[in-house]
């Protein structure tokens, strides 16, 4: 695993073409090996800021330039075009719809597309995908056809294929939706093991607890709060302010 | 065949090269005999008849799949002498037409039956075929049968959600609507996956994957 | 509009397979200009779309139902050159994952859908954009003109091919065919334009960023488009009139060029025949006539109404869930 990443946000404010800003001058810090939950309700913003962490957003990347600092910092590198391969390998991301992000015919290959994009021999390729696929507990799966999977053998597997390219930081997109108890236990199990930089986008409360140290709030695009765990999740009052308990 | 190496360097397999060659043979050979010639196409039915019976074509398969294909290619092969005459010539040239048909789709399924698409796609890698060729096949044969259902499942909602006998005008705006959703939501999702893509390394240098 | 093996002769299979290739490894070679980085997955997310897009069934008569071409949607989507991947994609599949059409006959059936109906279909939907204004508008009539356009070319193109396909034979009439085949791919076309037209114009609606190269003029008079829609119909009709008249100018350059006319001792040859033919004023005449003209005019009717000015739902109704 490269090393554990820091994150570094800077008033970041975001909109989507023709649409109003759904980001407003977002604030915060992630140290290296941190556990970060970033809670909100749907439509809070959590996604477009994931996107942002991995340099995928916005759609150019600014240019670095003198009088305009970029918003988004991962170990010290700006989010430009110059430094937006070296952030997406430190920063492995897994999206909320894990049929989208698994795009290879069988598991093994799939998994085995970032490492061959990051220009490694075949064994240390093969090596990393036998790792990945023990890490989340699919070492039989090599050869299935990515279409005939459950929901958490496909989120399993996209974790390995994002797990197979080493990053020190994790950041997930709802990763516990829509699974079911045991699913849950499993992918929960592995997060746990992981050692770098965790970043946990979800309006699920059950886990955030067991997996993350300190919250940040999201809603409405805007940081409401940015605490330890504990101290949030204690705050009943604001987490039905945002929407976060019924 | 375990392909245990989850990306392969162009491997060209002799097995796949042959049964490609021989799937063309026969329907190169079938357009090439004439009608008065109906010796050698009875044989050239005879081979792929039992070409089909060796790769374990069950005879229940066999007639379903042509069951579905005679009423078309019957009524394409009539079209001609409706169009053209019910002399003797025309009815020789629909039965040959018919004949040639019927060959051809008989060695289709057997080719489809021996060379899965996954050995097809390596073959065609093996054949220098550009890569972004085989890359867009590769994510269009990922992605198919994930569509199919999409539309099947936005099919099965308005079904859900019509009343009564509605008019063929109003399946046709409905089914316009279904393809219109379904473009959205596909280029929508292409996007998604190229996000993924990027995330985990793609920079447009096809590499050899899957 | 897929034609199965069998009905063409191998060498017309070979000929217009060779086109094929020349023009799909072209749009190959251009592909890396237009999409860049996005090629693989649109394009074959594209490929799957139209390829699942075929499925719908569009009702005609009792029994019988239409379908989706898709040639001249996959353009707009995505340009000229993936558009034609996309669909020789879509041709490929069907072949060999599901043993739907012939292996020969992709020659032919690629050149018909991916070649003329793509790279054809956006060149015509580019000369609607210039004459009507680069506007949401005009690409959903070019989408609507390009949609019959290509099918009654392939038409055409298959007349031709079928007429090389069976030269020797001195029984065969050609404009008779030709006459069947345009009446009856004029319906087809319709077909084509009307579900086209509407797929782009519920797309252009919702989301008009999804169109390839989106337009960012904003809406030129009517009058304009009338023009346009107009011009290109009458183009139409004049394009089809040479094949119509007494004088097989244009057919005669082209077989005489493609030299795939074939003359055998003794019996007459391909060029006496058509001259024959096309002097007798029989109803195969007015029949290429009247679908040209008739066929062009419902086009244009329904290039009208698709064309007609969008309105955009809310923001909250536009498909695309952002979080």
């Amino acid at each position: 695993m490269t090393s554990a990443v820091a994150v570094d946000v800077q008033n970041l404010t975001f909109g989507y073409v023709g649409g109003p800003d759904v980001l407003h001058d977002i604030t915060f810090r992630i140290a290296p090996a941190e556990r970060v939950a970033l809670l909100g309700p749907s439509g809070a913003g959590k996604s477009t800021l994931l996107l942002h962490l991995n340099a995928l957003l916005p759609e150019p990347l600014p240019l670095p330039s003198d009088d305009h600092r970029t918003a988004v910092t991962i170990d010290g590198l700006p989010a430009t075009p110059e430094h937006a391969a070296e952030i997406r390998r430190r920063v492995g991301v897994l999206f909320q719809n894990p049929t989208d992000q698994l795009f290879g015919a069988t598991v093994g290959r799939d998994v085995a597309f970032g490492p061959l994009h990051l220009n490694l021999d075949d064994t240390e390729i093969q090596a990393r995908v036998d790792q990945a696929l023990a890490d989340v507990n699919l070492e039989a799966f090599a050869e299935r056809d990515t279409a005939r999977l459950s929901l958490g053998e496909r989120k399993r597997a996209c974790l390995a294929g994002v797990l197979a390219c080493r990053p020190g930081c994790l950041a997930l997109d709802e990763p516990f939706a829509n699974l079911d108890p045991r699913g849950r236990r499993q992918l929960a199990e592995i997060l746990t093991g992981f050692p770098g930089t965790l970043i946990l986008a979800t309006h699920d409360l059950a886990l955030v607890r067991e997996l993350t140290d300190r919250i940040i709030v999201l809603d409405n695009g805007r940081l409401c709060a940015d605490a330890i765990a504990e101290v949030v999740l204690d705050d009943v009052q604001l987490l039905q302010r945002h929407g976060l308990v019924a | 065949m375990t392909d245990s190496a989850p990306f392969c360097a162009a491997r060209l397999e002799p097995g796949a090269i042959v049964k490609l060659i021989s799937s063309v043979t026969i329907v190169l050979l079938a357009c090439s005999i004439s009608w008065e010639a109906w010796p050698a196409a009875g044989a050239l039915l005879a081979v792929t008849l039992a070409a089909l019976a060796c790769a374990g074509v069950r005879l229940a398969v066999l007639c379903r799949r042509l069951g579905l294909f005679l009423p078309i290619m019957s009524l394409i092969a009539l079209s001609i002498p409706l169009s053209q005459g019910f002399t003797s010539t025309w009815l020789q040239i629909s039965a040959t037409v018919l004949l040639r048909g019927v060959i051809s789709f008989l060695s289709g399924l057997w080719l489809i039956h021996v060379l899965p698409f996954d050995n097809l796609l390596l073959t065609m890698r093996g054949l220098r075929v550009p890569a972004v060729v085989v890359a867009c096949l590769a994510m269009m044969h990922r992605y198919l049968f994930v569509l199919w259902e999409e539309i099947e499942r936005l099919r099965t909602a308005r079904r859900a959600r019509r009343f009564g006998r509605p008019s063929r005008i109003f399946d046709w705006l409905a089914a316009v609507g279904l393809i219109g959703t379904l473009v959205i939501r596909s280029l929508d999702r292409g996007h998604r996956i190229h996000r993924a893509m990027l995330a985990r390394g793609w920079d447009g240098h096809l590499r050899p994957w899957p | 509009m897929h034609i199965p093996d069998g009905l063409l002769d191998t060498p017309v299979c070979l000929v217009t397979g060779g086109i094929s290739l020349v023009a799909v490894a072209y749009s190959v070679h251009r592909l890396k200009d237009s999409l860049a980085d996005r090629t693989v997955p649109m394009t074959g997310m594209v490929a799957a779309m139209v390829f699942a897009g075929q499925m719908v069934n569009f009702p005609v008569l009792a029994g019988t139902s239409g379908h989706l071409v898709g040639g001249v949607l996959a353009a707009r989507l995505l340009g000229p050159w993936a558009g034609c991947l996309a669909l020789t994609l879509v041709l490929f599949v069907q072949k060999f994952l599901f043993n739907d059409g012939g292996l020969l006959a992709l020659g032919p059936n690629v050149f018909h859908m991916a070649v003329i109906g793509s790279l054809g279909g956006y060149a015509i939907q580019s000369a609607v954009a210039r004459l009507a204004g680069d506007t949401v508008r005009s690409r959903v009539i070019g989408v609507v003109i390009s949609g019959w356009v290509t099918v009654m070319a392939a038409a055409v193109l298959c007349s031709i091919e079928f007429a090389v396909s069976h030269a020797a034979n001195p029984e065969f009439r050609f404009l008779h065919f030709l006459a069947l085949m345009m009446l009856f791919h004029a319906l087809i076309g319709i077909g084509e334009s009307l579900i086209s037209g509407g797929i782009i114009r519920h797309v252009a609606i919702r989301r008009p960023e999804l169109l390839y190269n989106p337009p960012t003029t904003t809406s030129r008079p009517w009058r304009n488009s009338i023009a346009a829609g107009f011009c290109v119909a009458l183009l139409a009709t004049v394009l089809l009139a040479p094949l119509a008249s007494s004088s097989p100018d244009g057919l005669e350059v082209v077989l005489a060029e493609s030299h795939l006319s074939t003359t055998q001792s003794g019996s007459p040859s391909l060029f006496d025949n058509y001259t024959a033919v096309l002097s007798t004023d029989g109803w195969e005449y007015w029949s290429v006539v009247i679908s040209g003209l008739l066929g062009s005019t419902i086009v244009f009717v329904i290039a009208i109404v698709l064309g007609r000015p969008l309105h955009r739902p809310s923001a909250a109704a536009t498909e695309g869930a952002r979080d």
